[in-house]
């Protein structure tokens, strides 16, 4: 079975031979065996070529999360569109990650930007965010002012790359 | 003792609470936001009243609806836990008023905490050491440049009504100072309703060591030690340790003799926290009171055997401190890590969703204070932080590897956090050194986020489980196991998040 997992938009082509409880994945260059433990509807145990790894997952139709190690990967079964054109270094667009409240703007329309420049803070949960360009531009669009609340997707800020 | 004590607060700090209330054979009452209608400490309280919308300010902040809860409740004494109105004097006065026992110091207390210039007042005139400051200034007077040729450079622009960072600035060139001095006064009245801003000399590299102090109503003090919480980001802690590295017996004599000096001079009852900054020299100066339980007290609870609450709730309660100085002995070493939900791989910013999944760490020697649970919500209305992990054992490299072990086998599907951050944290050359200072993390930046280091063995399984695991069926759905909601259902995710989830 070959199976293409797409992980924060990379594609990772893996492999499952055999049938059965044992199998064998290949990885790229690693031919792996995975011998289950105990398989349970949101959790499980494996033996990753012996050695033992405990694991969280949840599954829906087109995706698979799995926590291992202290860490969380989601991996989506096909590729999704970024919402984001994603330039030569960057993003030219700045979206709201959260919702949150605009405290201020420094980004201003017709302004030249270096990447890691400061557009605007964005508080939420608490904290102060200052959200910085990606690329090196010029500032196209400003589409907010102190004291928006905006949510999650906003387009904030885009920025013209440098040509 | 009190019958029934009602927890104005949420999250992992009310379940601390209420565990400590149900060894005492106290009943408890929970105060919930409608964002935490099915939040844990909700759960577990004996009685729970819901006090308004999800804003803190409406809800977890209003002290008329608190007390009103408390009156309706019959609870005759009030825990504020940490941050919300713990250390408002007003609700203090309020809970006074209305004949409910506030948990904590008195009011007047309170406000002489409040007021770093205050503060820092009365603990030098008790005869604490604390950095050459200017403690009144405005952006754009005199004085502000007066103070350049007076302290020297750098120096820290902080606000009277200050903490966890805001209103503060640091000022490297002279030409920086007016700036600064109006940005801080900016962020201040933004932040506490008070622009006041004090100039104090800034100590590069500096450690920030902390004395646990105890106090009674009948003039009996104790200290229970130091921690030591130098990593920090963005004046924010994330780990905390005790007893210090770089402490010794002299040093600690020197330390916790300033601590209780200041508890003294601002006459403290209950448990408090006197903080103070160690510079490389190995001198300290006071930083500030902190009149309240804190987040890392668990470190000091490990070492000690003490339990911080149990006794907060005895002192309130009137009874005499039944604990000697000589009979606090420390006893091995305690670390603490902070999770947050947030991405460290995206300038750490706050995250939301469903904890759809959770497995806690456990072991010899762990500890996790949390409200965790698969089904909770993490919502963008609070604090970020999940849960804490406390790892203690006879000695400090002992401690650091335990929670290493510990935080991989802490298992969350949810938002993004900061997990992996604190096992490089743990990593580092310079912790394990007891290398540390509270600009550390800030001056590393960017090169401490490493990659994930588990996504190869976590896209094997994912493919095991597409090949060989369990069939996604409703009906299996429906039989959701005690570990966690499996069928996570695409409606759950919020537009424009799912994207981001790692």
């Amino acid at each position: 079975m070959k199976l293409r997992l797409f992980h924060r938009g990379e594609a990772i082509e893996v492999e499952v031979d055999g049938t059965g409880d044992v199998r064998a994945v290949h990885l790229g260059e690693t031919r792996t065996e995975i011998v289950p433990v105990t398989l349970s509807a949101a959790s499980g145990t494996v033996r990753v070529d012996g050695r033992p790894a405990h694991f969280l997952y949840a599954r829906s139709a087109n995706r698979v999360r799995v926590a291992v190690g202290g860490e969380c990967f989601t991996f989506d079964l096909s590729e999704i569109k970024s919402k984001r054109t994603v330039g030569a270094h960057g993003n030219p667009e700045t979206r709201a990650p959260m919702p949150g409240k605009v405290l201020e703007v420094s980004a201003e329309a017709g302004r030249e930007v270096s990447p890691g420049d400061p557009l605007l803070i964005l508080e939420a949960m608490k904290m102060e965010n200052v959200l910085v360009a990606e690329i090196a531009g010029t500032v196209k669009e400003v589409h907010v002012k102190a004291g928006d609340m905006v949510e999650p997707g906003k387009l904030l800020v885009l920025v013209t790359p440098k040509q | 003792m009190f019958k029934k004590v009602l927890i104005a607060n949420r999250g992992e700090i009310a379940v601390r609470v209420i565990h400590a209330c149900r060894e005492m054979g106290i009943s408890t009452v929970a105060v919930y936001s409608e964002a935490d209608r099915d939040a844990l400490h909700v759960q577990m309280a004996d009685a729970s009243v819901v006090i308004g919308p999800p804003p803190a300010r409406e809800s977890y902040l209003a002290i008329d609806k608190i007390i009103s809860a408390a009156h309706d409740t019959k609870a005759d004494a009030i825990h504020p836990g940490y941050g919300f109105l713990s250390e408002n004097s007003a609700f203090a006065r309020a809970c006074a008023d209305a004949g409910v026992t506030f948990i904590g110091p008195s009011a007047e207390t309170l406000e002489a905490s409040g007021d770093k210039v205050r503060a820092r007042k009365i603990a030098a005139k008790g005869g604490a050491p604390v950095l050459p400051a200017i403690e009144s200034v405005s952006s754009g007077s005199r004085e502000a440049q007066q103070a350049v040729k007076t302290l020297g450079l750098p120096l820290l622009v902080k606000a009277a009504a200050g903490g966890g960072g805001k209103g503060m600035r640091v000022v490297r060139e002279a030409d920086e100072l007016a700036a600064a001095l109006a940005a801080a006064e900016r962020e201040a009245t933004a932040a506490f309703g008070d622009g006041r801003v004090f100039l104090e000399r800034l100590v590069d590299r500096p450690r920030h060591v902390e004395v646990q102090i105890l106090a009674d109503r009948h003039g009996h003090r104790i200290h229970l030690g130091e921690r030591e919480c130098s990593l920090q980001r963005r004046h924010q802690k994330i780990v905390e340790e005790a007893p210090s590295a770089v402490v010794d017996e002299a040093l600690r004599r020197q330390i916790t003799d300033a601590a209780l000096v200041v508890a003294r001079a601002v006459d403290y009852s209950n448990a408090g926290t006197v903080e103070f900054l160690l510079a490389p020299d190995r001198t300290f100066y006071f930083l500030e009171i902190n009149p309240r339980l804190q987040v890392e007290h668990p470190v000091t609870e490990m070492v000690t055997g003490i339990d911080l609450v149990q006794q907060q709730i005895r002192i309130a309660a009137g009874e005499r401190l039944s604990i000697r100085q000589e009979d606090v002995v420390l006893r091995g070493h305690a670390i603490e890590c902070r999770l947050y939900a947030e991405d460290p791989a995206n300038r750490f910013l706050p995250q939301a969703g469903e904890i759809v999944a959770v497995s806690l760490p456990s072991g010899p020697g762990i500890r996790v204070d949390s409200a965790l649970w698969a089904g909770a919500q993490v919502t963008i209305d609070y604090d970020p932080m999940l849960a804490k992990v406390i790892a203690h054992a006879a000695d400090r490299d002992s401690a650091r590897r335990r929670m290493i072990a510990a935080l991989e086998d802490f298992l969350i599907i949810g938002p993004p956090n900061n997990l992996p951050f604190l096992r490089d944290l743990m990593e580092l050359d310079e912790f394990r050194d007891a290398a540390i200072d509270t600009q550390l993390i800030d001056r590393r930046g960017g090169d401490l986020i490493v990659e994930p280091r588990h996504r190869e063995l976590a896209a094997q399984i994912a493919a095991y489980l597409l090949a060989a695991g369990p069939r996604p069926t409703a009906a299996a759905g429906a039989a959701t196991s005690a570990v966690a909601s499996p069928w996570e259902t695409l409606g759950a995710w919020r537009p424009g998040m799912g994207g981001r989830s790692s």
